[in-house]
């Protein structure tokens, strides 16, 4: 599925509601590499991605209610609650000190796997729109989205001043919007 | 877009679950920040595709498996229980009179476990006002009364109670919870009852399906808590993991308070299923109870303490 049609949203969450078990296997089969990719990224490991993609689909399921329709796509919900939750999973472990927070700097221009690899229509068309953004603004959203830093922190990260940090993410949010909105995505 | 920094605060931090509550009274007032908000929350949420990673397969069975067990389908929740009345009464129908009176160490005999067996199914039953065993046909015939009441119970939740309305749970604790709960709390407990039976009558015991036992094993999660609460052995902020099972484990994280957020991982218990559910129905003691842990042993000891008290005699 490439853009998320709306009436598929709201569909799936009646379904949901109703407690219809393969409304959840169709979500599962549109977007578990999408959860799992995200939690796996962030992780940097794939067992505990397993858990934080089980938390969240069950999440779903338990509570269809959680996901508003008028807010955007399921899609985007189930994909930005899945990086809260890994990255609340990071903290704790970085807490415990059983994780080095320790990344590496060339993993910041583009995340994930070598282009070469990427067969998915979808993962390609929005890493292109990514590369679009001037470079300043993609490694700030890169950082604010995988690792979850704050603006302060980004700006603490990249040794610039707070101001700049803020901005290069509020319009690499937007310029990437308008990249997508061009490819139809948005 | 400057005049609005409600929305762009929001595209900084990508906060989610609430919303800020400043970023939400502003998008009720302001439709074209409600529009662009819709619009960069699918920006970032495509963000994710570009990491899109194929999971193993195994996960997608876990997941379905963990969630059905959570919020079971009507079907999924009335199969089990039909399946252990059916077991019972098959059971009861083979058993002779010289059976019928062996000693039975709770009750006293078979009659006095169903008849403890009926009164606590009589809490659902009354509170979705079907067909109920009255005492004195309890008396003239426990068989057929407490038979009699989990049909009727049966067609109740076949055919159209909602299952999120509120009755009567058995146990100590004498909550309320959504039929749905009740429901599989009556699967556990035919089943633990059966088991007494066939143990008074030396017959080997016959634990449920695998999914059945899941069914079960999550209600006594949600319960849990409470549990906890009510022995005072809460460890606020923390959670437990459970992985119970034989060759493909379910794994359940468990808070081990009522707060709201379930906090940090501390211990990860490894036990049987069944044997999880003997415990929790106190047909098995602490003692000899089978399970390994790694992490917090006061925390394991704490949560297996409370679970030995959501049985239901």
């Amino acid at each position: 599925m490439l853009k998320e049609c709306p009436k598929w949203s709201r569909a799936i969450k009646a379904r949901l509601l109703a407690g219809d078990e393969s409304a959840l296997a169709e979500v599962y089969d549109a977007y578990s590499s999408l959860v799992f990719g995200i939690a796996a990224r962030v992780l940097r490991d794939t067992t505990s991605a397993e858990d934080i993609a089980q938390d969240v689909f069950v999440s779903l399921w338990e509570h269809p209610d959680a996901y508003d329709p008028d807010r955007g796509p399921l899609r985007a919900w189930l994909s930005l609650l899945t990086r809260r939750r890994s990255i609340d999973a990071v903290r704790r472990d970085v807490a415990r000190g059983r994780r080095e927070a320790a990344y590496a700097q060339d993993d910041l221009i583009l995340p994930g796997v070598d282009d070469g690899v990427v067969r998915d229509t979808l993962a390609k068309t929005v890493r292109a729109a990514l590369a679009k953004l001037p470079e300043p603004q993609r490694v700030a959203i890169v950082l604010a989205y995988y690792e979850g830093l704050t603006y302060l922190q980004v700006a603490r990260r990249l040794q610039v001043p707070e101001g700049t940090a803020k901005s290069r993410l509020r319009s690499g949010l937007r310029t990437l919007a308008a990249q997508l909105e061009t490819v139809d995505l948005v | 877009m400057n005049a609005h920094p409600e929305l762009d605060s929001w595209a900084v931090a990508l906060d989610e679950e609430p919303l800020p509550p400043a970023v939400e009274a502003h998008l009720r007032g302001c439709a074209s920040c409600a529009a662009e908000f819709v619009r960069l929350r699918a920006a970032a949420g495509l963000l994710g595709a570009t990491t899109a990673q194929e999971p193993p397969a195994r996960l997608r069975t876990r997941i379905m498996a963990t969630a059905l067990a959570y919020r079971p389908t009507r079907e999924r929740l009335i199969e089990p229980y039909a399946r252990q009345v059916t077991a019972l009464h098959g059971l009861l129908s083979e058993l002779d009179v010289r059976q019928l009176a062996r000693p039975e160490p709770h009750y006293g005999n078979v009659d006095g476990v169903l008849t403890h067996l009926t009164r606590n199914d009589n809490l659902v039953a009354s509170d979705l006002g079907l067909v109920q065993a009255d005492p004195a046909a309890v008396r003239a015939g426990a068989r057929e009364a407490w038979r009699g009441q989990a049909v009727s119970l049966l067609r109740g939740v076949e055919l159209s109670a909602p299952l999120d309305r509120p009755v009567r749970m058995a146990g100590k604790a004498g909550l309320r919870r959504p039929l749905r709960d009740a429901i599989v709390q009556r699967t556990f407990e035919t089943w633990i009852h059966a088991d007494d039976i066939r143990r008074a009558v030396d017959r080997p015991p016959a634990a449920p399906p695998r999914e059945d036992v899941s069914l079960i094993v999550a209600l006594g999660l949600r319960l849990l808590p409470v549990a906890m609460r009510a022995l005072g052995c809460e460890h606020p902020g923390r959670s437990a993991s459970l992985r119970l099972g034989g060759a493909t484990p379910l794994q359940w994280r468990v808070p081990l308070s009522m707060d709201a957020d379930p906090g940090d991982e501390v211990v990860c218990v490894t036990a049987d299923a069944v044997g999880f559910c003997e415990l929790m129905a106190n047909r098995r003691s602490l003692d000899r109870f089978v399970y390994q842990m790694e992490g917090d042993a006061a925390a394991a000891r704490d949560l297996l303490r409370a679970a030995a008290t959501l049985g239901c005699d």
